[in-house]
């Protein structure tokens, strides 16, 4: 079943489209993605229960049950906040 | 799928002061086309004026907050949305099939737009519909939008643009404000009011998949100069998009620039997806939840309309091409 299509009406938009009857899978996916555009802060991010963990360089963790949430405490817990315009962001993405 | 009854839509109509909303109203009243509808009126004057006049045409409104409706949102028009549908479930009250708010002339909507989205009260039972805005004709030498950044975010957060009292400019030309308009938001359609138009009306103005609309500058140029800083543009990819490596660009994109991110709207098809586009839309750090459009609505790949604030098209579009790219290849781990 597609999440846009369900009854739950409070979900997070990301999870929208892609939520299919495996929404473990899709959470691990936008971890993955999450973690890649954040990789010049420091931080560690994986997938956990229905959110996210974000874990610092210094160890401190935190849960986010949402993206909007995950960005919050990447930019409390990272060593610099992840721009997704910013000269440095574009050009890791683009070497790899 | 769901079984709970659908949402209603909430629609709002804005435009400065002076601009006709009032008018237009009561005139919509009088013709029937509110028949089912309940009005919320947001009135930044102590005094009630507009509830009066609306009444005074056979409708009934309920006025909202004593202040800019951009203020008050969190409160009384919240909790004046989340009483109608309680007394509607409970035959209190005639039954509605939608909700119209009148905002004062003052404010500036996008807080309402992402009220109506985020809340969580709200969002079981209401859904963000339609957003008028009216632009008076008759306008002085200085344009509306540079007025003040309320009557900017009125256009730009605007679907479709009417263009009223037509009959007391008799000799003004509104292509002169339809070029300027379209510069800023390329996005909503523009009519001007012929006195028998209703805006509201699905049927006459369908619901646009995001698309600029035909004829539009793609890359508007600004035309007043106090908006140099404003600029539009239109994102594309070729073929399906992965929806992980797109929410996360459009998600870190939002909580970084959503101040500049003024409006975006438009259709991507995902890969591993069904081939029904989706429609995505945002107003600043406010992402509306993604709606599927039937089959063949709209284009393969991606195409997105922004509006921006002293942010440029093109970098975006860097952007989303490098997320998307780097999404295709498989990361080491999936930590930083």
């Amino acid at each position: 079943m597609c999440g846009l299509c369900g009854s739950f009406t409070d979900i997070h938009w990301s999870t929208g489209p892609a939520l299919p009857a495996r929404p473990a899978a899709g959470r691990v996916a936008l971890a993955r993605e999450a973690a890649r555009a954040a990789s010049g802060s420091g931080v560690a991010i994986a997938a956990w229960g229905q959110g996210f963990r974000v874990t610092g360089p210094t160890g401190r963790t935190t849960l986010a049950a949402d993206l909007g949430a995950l960005w919050l405490a990447v930019d409390a817990l990272g060593r610099k906040a992840p721009d997704p315009l910013s000269e440095d962001c574009l050009a890791a993405l683009e070497r790899r | 799928m769901s079984d709970a009854a659908p949402l209603i839509a909430v629609d709002i109509l804005t435009g400065f002061l002076g601009s006709g909303k009032t008018t237009l109203i009561r005139r919509l009243v009088e013709g029937g086309c509110l028949r089912d509808t309940a009005i919320l009126v947001n009135e930044f004057a102590a005094l009630p004026l507009d509830q009066r006049l609306i009444a005074l045409s056979g409708g009934s409104a309920r006025v909202v907050g004593n202040g800019c409706i951009c203020c008050v949102v969190d409160g009384s028009v919240r909790d004046a949305l989340i009483d109608l549908a309680e007394r509607r479930a409970s035959d209190e009250i005639p039954p509605f099939s939608r909700v119209l708010i009148e905002t004062s002339g003052i404010a500036d909507p996008a807080g309402l737009v992402a009220t109506l989205a985020l809340d969580r009260r709200l969002k079981p039972r209401f859904r963000p519909g339609r957003v008028v805005t009216l632009i008076d004709l008759v306008e002085d030498e200085t344009p509306i939008e540079a007025i003040s950044p309320e009557a900017l975010s009125q256009i730009v957060c605007a679907d479709l643009i009417v263009l009223s009292k037509a009959d007391l400019a008799p000799a003004a030309s509104p292509d002169a404000i339809m070029r300027r308009v379209t510069g800023l938001n390329p996005l909503s359609q523009i009519v001007v009011d012929d006195g028998l138009l209703d805006p509201f009306d699905r049927t006459a103005f369908p619901e646009a998949p995001g698309r600029p609309q035909p004829g539009r500058s793609f890359i508007a140029a600004p035309a007043a100069p106090r908006h140099d800083a404003i600029r539009s543009g239109v994102l594309r990819i070729a073929g399906p998009v992965d929806w992980q490596a797109f929410a996360t660009w459009l998600s870190l994109l939002a909580h970084r620039h959503g101040g500049k991110l003024l409006r975006l709207k438009g259709t991507l098809t995902l890969s591993g997806g069904d081939g029904r586009p989706v429609l995505v839309q945002s107003v600043r750090h406010i992402v509306h939840r993604p709606e599927h459009l039937p089959a063949d609505s709209a284009p393969d790949g991606l195409e997105l309309v922004v509006i921006l604030r002293d942010l440029e098209p093109a970098l975006l579009q860097r952007s989303l091409e490098a997320f998307l790219r780097a999404g295709r290849v498989p990361a080491l781990s999936a930590t930083g």
